[in-house]
């Protein structure tokens, strides 16, 4: 009888090693020591009847446990060796900014493709393929991505431009051989907003004579005149041609219109006219431009520390964005095992079972 | 019942005197604890297994007539090692507790 019940409790074994995806040979040998064990172990015993023969087997432990504890043994100790190429593709993969990659391009399928983007698809495929056999979350592999790419990055950002903080509507970063061109081009801006704020205000004056005089040429449009917002398009936007909408035909249009109260703007005191509104705008935006040139000059003679906290600054929505995809990319072949694993245990028993 | 690694601690330990087979490792480990341990006899598998694959125990299949053949199991330099960490561990972790309770042994 012990022979039947030790074939029963070594099938059974063996199918649940199967189950929980253990390879052929390993299997073999588990349930060969599993054999000598029982053996052994019935021969100490040297059971009487039946109850007592079933209780050597029940010491044993059930076959299902062992099975699931020895195939989460392999899987860790194999995680473990597969642990160490995606941390040293992710530090590879770190490099994927620097100046070879950032520029180069090269023909694929008729197309230009940029070097850094075959590099980090190399890279995220080889990490999702080592990732699927690694089996659990590979953190290491997530810090050394991120913290790789942000050691790369950084350097090469700060070498090559200055931080610009504070503006929205300006470049956060300004090339370092490009700070002069950057200034010229924002006092060029300025410029074009006094020049509006000078005719607006000539407009102004215009427009509240009691009647119709010889208008300057920069309040004439084609075929009337021009309202505060065309005299800006005009000197900010595209000078040939105002916009319809900008201009009114006759003077009387004219002075309703320029000196109509339609925009109330509370912290300026209230109802304003077009040509008041359009000044406060060129206002405002001649102090963001005067500011701007500020903090590129302040950010230039800044030493590297205050630069580096200033482009970290900047640059954080993109790191976290940046991060995010490392996570998701450097984990997709772990998170992709974790969901098919239990089906194909499923499919695995309903087939064992069945067979 | 035991966790994993104060099995692996059990397992080195059998293993010190020398190269013992599954069965025999689930008997010393028994007789060297008078019973206290509950440790079932197949619990000890996965640990020999996972400790083999780690080089830190050697495994060889020795025939035997008229029965079958069995594992048996020795320490490696570096399971060796493991065990004498081990046992510091465990002497240091006992020494706190008797301090812990009151027994003596406590600072100054």
């Amino acid at each position: 009888m012990r022979e039947v019940l030790i074939g029963q409790f070594l099938n059974e074994l063996g199918k649940e090693l199967e189950i929980e995806g253990i390879e052929l040979e390993r299997r073999e040998s588990i349930v060969r020591e599993a054999k000598c064990h029982l053996v052994e172990a019935f021969e100490a015993a040297n059971p009487v009847d039946e109850v007592e023969e079933q209780e050597v087997i029940r010491d044993f432990g059930p076959a299902r446990p062992l099975a699931r504890a020895l195939a989460k043994q392999y899987s860790q100790v194999k995680s473990r060796r597969a642990y160490l190429w995606p941390a040293l593709f992710a530090f590879a993969a770190s490099f994927v900014r620097t100046p070879f990659l950032m520029s180069g391009r090269v023909p694929l399928f008729g197309r230009e493709i940029w070097i850094g983007t075959l590099y980090l698809f190399f890279c995220a495929a080889i990490l999702f393929v080592l990732g699927s056999r690694a089996r659990r979350p590979l953190v290491g592999q997530f810090v050394a991505l991120a913290v790789g790419l942000l050691a790369t990055t950084t350097p090469w950002i700060m070498t090559r431009y200055y931080p610009v903080p504070g503006r929205d509507g300006f470049s956060s970063f300004v090339g370092r051989d490009q700070i002069v061109g950057d200034v010229a081009q924002t006092n060029r801006g300025i410029a074009q907003e006094r020049i509006m704020v000078s005719q607006v205000e000539d407009g102004q004056r215009f427009f509240s004579q009691p009647s119709e005089g010889s208008a300057p040429d920069f309040l004439r449009s084609v075929d009337g005149y021009k309202l505060p917002e065309g005299i800006r398009e005009s000197c900010l936007g595209v000078p040939e041609r105002t916009g319809p909408g900008l201009t009114v035909k006759t003077w009387k249009e004219a002075v309703a219109e320029w000196n109509s109260h339609p925009y109330w703007i509370a912290e300026e005191g209230g109802r304003k006219t077009p040509a008041e509104v359009s000044i406060i705008q060129a206002e405002r935006s001649i102090h963001d431009q005067q500011d701007h040139i500020a903090i590129l000059y302040r950010s230039a003679s800044e030493p590297w520390w205050v630069q580096l906290a200033w482009t970290l600054r900047i640059m954080a929505p993109k790191i976290v964005t940046e991060w995010i995809v490392v996570a998701i990319v450097t984990n997709a072949g772990w998170l992709l095992w974790s969901l098919v694993a239990p089906i194909r245990r499923l499919v695995r028993r309903r087939r064992i079972m069945v067979g | 019942m035991a966790y994993k690694s104060e099995i692996e601690a059990l397992v080195l330990s059998a293993l010190a005197d020398g190269p013992l087979h599954g069965y025999r490792i689930t008997q010393a480990i028994k007789a060297r604890s008078s019973g206290l341990l509950k440790l079932g006899d197949n619990q000890i598998y996965p640990t020999l297994h996972r400790l083999e694959l780690e080089n830190l125990i050697d495994a060889e299949w020795q025939p035997q007539e008229g029965k079958p053949a069995r594992k048996v199991y020795s320490l490696t330099p570096e399971g060796r090692r493991r065990l004498e960490q081990r046992q510091q561990e465990w002497k240091q972790y006992a020494a706190n507790f008797a301090i812990a309770l009151g027994l003596g042994g406590g600072h100054a």
